[in-house]
């Protein structure tokens, strides 16, 4: 691998390679937050439910 | 008796409190570091790196492919340890942890896989051949889906963890072959251009987004890690008293 430096500056024509480099970051992004974001939802309604449960056995205990 | 400062600390984080509590310490720091290595290696990546003389911008899909392709097999070779270290020593924290990592590291398998298809299209001419390399790493996907499809056709979470632990010992074979596919068969895909014993074939202005990017992968490993053992250990722990303490003190040390 090396560097091209003579290439022109300011060229009009859109770069064929373009589309293949969005959709593998595309790819990249969606994959990565879809994998981060699942145990937050997950975090979220575990802890609900936890509450939920924790309460009724307080209540119950009480009554 | 003194007591090894290292030997109680790892003692402590087997504690599902403890370590629910370090972990959430934790993860914060893990996401900032990522970010600020991913903005880095991305801007340096996609703006700074020149364009290469033989392939031209596709090239560019190195930085996440390559770091990928490494996350992949490391993640593996980390689930394999830690499954030696749950079936020998029986430690639950480290049965939760080789659990959580497998979807990440099928996650990264996944984007390697994907992620190399476009640039082999327009670098080959094709986006699939059978070739070595590519055929190990879609088997790598195949034992992660395998490992996770076990974990979830066994009710009962210890049992569970035991089988997915024997999986990743057995499938750790897959990772020599992967590394060395491009030496022991003749591929399609490109040989190594990072050699860490030799000089390597990649330009410096090349190299250096590409070890950024890689180092910013394993801060998104370890902060996703972390979250999906926290939800995992508070699901198995739903009825035990240190879940009752931490839902009730949120941030509180155990």
């Amino acid at each position: 691998m090396g560097s091209e430096n003579d290439q022109e500056p300011g060229s009009e024509t859109m770069n064929p390679h373009l589309p293949f480099i969005i959709g593998a970051y595309g790819i990249f992004i969606v994959v990565l937050t879809y994998c981060a974001l699942v145990p937050v939802v997950r975090g979220r309604n575990i802890r609900a439910q936890l509450k939920r449960y924790h309460n009724r056995n307080r209540n119950e205990t009480q009554t | 008796m003194t007591k090894n400062p290292i030997m109680l600390f790892i003692h402590k984080t087997g504690s599902p409190g403890y370590f629910y509590w370090l972990s959430g310490k934790m993860i914060p720091w893990l996401w900032a570091a990522f970010f600020i290595f991913a903005a880095w290696g991305l801007y340096q990546g996609l703006f700074v790196a020149p364009t290469d003389y033989l392939q031209g911008e596709s090239y560019r899909i190195i930085y996440i492919h390559v770091a990928s392709a490494w996350m992949s097999m490391m993640i593996y070779g980390i689930m394999a340890v830690m499954g030696f270290i749950a079936l020998v020593w029986h430690i639950r924290i480290a049965e939760i942890l080789m659990i959580s990592s497998a979807p990440i590291g099928a996650a990264f398998t996944i984007i390697a896989l994907a992620t190399g298809s476009l640039w082999g299209k327009p670098t080959w001419g094709t986006y699939w051949v059978w070739d070595a390399r590519l055929t190990s790493e879609l088997v790598l996907l195949f034992l992660y889906l395998g490992i996770l499809g076990l974990h979830a056709a066994i009710e009962e979470p210890r049992k569970a963890a035991r089988a997915v632990a024997l999986l990743a010992i057995v499938g750790i074979v897959n990772l020599p072959i992967i590394h060395f596919s491009v030496k022991w068969w003749n591929t399609l895909h490109q040989g190594s251009t990072i050699n860490l014993a030799g000089e390597s074939t990649i330009d410096i202005s090349m190299l250096v987004p590409m070890l950024v990017m890689a180092i910013a992968t394993k801060f998104f490993y370890g902060a996703v890690l972390l979250s999906r053992a926290r939800v995992l250990l508070l699901t198995q722990d739903l009825k035990k008293q240190w879940a009752a303490r931490t839902i009730k003190n949120p941030g509180v040390k155990p």
